[in-house]
């Protein structure tokens, strides 16, 4: 039990301890995140109402975009070096590279949110600094990402790569928006809290549902 | 289609054909015209089956994943990819006669309900899924993974139609559907029609998966003969 | 009081045309792509034939 979680924070370790190092990835999905912001407020000539009921779309929106972003990359850098071949000489259980791949994907998306949340609070002139639509931010990211571990591995050993993933990954993460969004609109709107509770029990029934089913079949996506 | 082709499957084509002449003439002369809805009521009658049968084919495609999984054998497999054309083909079916019966009914070609956007979701899934695998070369790894995906994507569905069925209520559509328009008084004529149009559509199914199932079969034996050939 | 059935035939029509026309592409594009598989099977087993000469 202990390997194990040492093998999960090794790999989600090495992963941060590159992406410090370089800074790509997440300077990437931040100027992509702070432009999809900017673009909504172009496309849909937000006055103030507007943006109010709007936000949390906009939101959404720019959170999944920019995970897309940091998804595609975290298998096919991989693949790219090959090392995802040593990953698997490992003498750990491979499941161990699922939870430390959505670890890092994790710590990326939250890091992102954690700059757009301001930025989106002086641009669009609502305050977004509320717990509860913290913890709807955490179990949102949270389901996208472990659904997107799981198709990301896929998406990245087919031969169309980052074109694949937003294909496989939106259809199936419906749920996960759709929930989300509800419950921060919600939040925002100050409604009432057994509607509000209805979308965060969404949101966890997805999360534990899908982590659940991508452990179980993660093992036959590395196969080699 | 070849000279080869199974006794049961050549008496499934038989037996789908005459269906579907007797199916015919029992949904345009023999049920009664429906008096609230007219002529476009008939749609009904092919609408549902392909439906719930697009259902049963995509869970045959998850049921089919997981058997592979467990012991794979690309037969599994091969039933999982037939599965999801011939769904497909129904889904689209129901989909586009759907639209069809909602424009003179509802006066509108679509509505943001429950079912009708978790269907078309449905389907995007299973477009994903064959475009995730003519993106990979190597049959296994095909397999595994139009496997898993075969069965993320149907387990995501019944959460899916649920959020939607919540958001729908709390934000009501804009029009209402009237009763009177949903609940059709069905005659002995039409339940009768309707029925044998259910267990034709049954018969289809399983003729059409039958058929796909072989090609795949087919495509399989030629691609290792290529192999062959290219590694001789 | 007696109230006029709508005519929908239209709908019907072009209903039925869908239902025909779709599993009758599925169908057409089966029997395409099992000739194809032979022509290939043929040539390849040719192939075969040829290189053992």
């Amino acid at each position: 039990m202990k390997s194990y979680l040492q093998a999960i924070l090794a790999i989600a370790h090495k992963d941060l301890a590159a992406e410090i190092r370089s800074r790509e990835l997440v300077s990437a999905m931040l100027v992509f995140s702070l432009l999809v912001v900017l673009i909504f407020n172009f496309a849909l000539d937000l006055d103030k109402s507007a943006r109010e009921n709007v936000a949390a779309g906009v939101l959404w929106v720019t959170f999944t975009f920019a995970g897309t972003l940091g998804l595609n990359r975290t298998f096919a850098a991989e693949k790219d070096r090959g090392s995802l071949d040593g990953l698997l000489l490992a003498p750990v259980d491979r499941t161990a590279i699922y939870f430390g791949k959505l670890i890092s994907t994790l710590v990326f998306m939250l890091l992102v949110e954690a700059v757009v949340l301001p930025v989106f609070t002086v641009l669009y002139g609502i305050s977004l600094f509320n717990i509860l639509l913290f913890g709807v931010i955490l179990l949102g990211t949270f389901g996208y990402g472990g659904v997107g571990t799981l198709l990301a591995c896929m998406a990245a050993q087919t031969r169309t790569r980052d074109v694949m993933l937003p294909i496989l990954l939106f259809p199936v993460t419906v749920p996960v928006m759709l929930g989300a969004v509800r419950a921060s609109t919600g939040i925002l709107a100050n409604a009432e809290w057994g509607e509000i509770l209805t979308w965060i029990n969404i949101l966890v029934v997805y999360d534990v549902i899908f982590v659940a089913v991508a452990v179980m079949v993660f093992d036959y996506l590395i196969e080699e | 289609m070849s000279s080869s082709t199974p006794k049961p499957l050549q008496i499934l084509n038989i037996v789908s054909i005459l269906m579907f002449i007797i199916s015919l003439g029992l949904v345009f002369f023999y049920a009664p015209r429906e008096a609230v809805m007219g002529e476009a009521q008939r749609i009904f009658y092919y609408h549902v089956p392909s439906a719930w049968l697009s259902f049963v084919a995509f869970g045959v495609t998850l049921i089919a994943g997981i058997a592979y999984l467990r012991t794979s054998d690309h037969r599994w497999d091969r039933l999982g990819i037939a599965s999801v054309e011939v769904g497909i083909v129904f889904a689209v079916m129901a989909l586009l006669s759907g639209m069809l019966w909602a424009r003179p009914i509802w006066n509108t070609w679509w509505t943001w309900d429950p079912r009708l956007t978790t269907y078309t979701i449905l389907l995007l899934i299973y477009f994903a899924y064959l475009m995730l695998r003519q993106g990979i070369e190597d049959p296994d790894k095909r397999a595994r993974f139009g496997s898993v995906y075969g069965i993320v994507g149907f387990i995501s569905v019944p959460i899916t139609y649920f959020s939607i069925y919540l958001w729908r209520t709390i934000h009501p559509a804009v029009f209402g559907r009237n009763e009177s328009e949903t609940k059709m008084s069905m005659e002995p004529q039409m339940l009768q029609t309707f029925i044998f149009c259910n267990i034709f559509f049954m018969v289809v199914f399983v003729t059409l998966l039958w058929h796909r199932f072989r090609l795949e079969s087919n495509t399989a034996r030629v691609e290792e003969l290529r192999m062959k050939a290219s590694n001789a | 009081m007696f109230t006029q059935t709508p005519d929908t035939s239209w709908y019907m029509i072009v209903g039925y045309i869908v239902f025909i026309t779709l599993p009758t592409l599925f169908i057409v594009s089966m029997i395409w792509r099992h000739r194809n598989l032979m022509k290939d099977e043929e040539m390849i087993k040719n192939l075969l034939e040829d290189e053992k000469k």
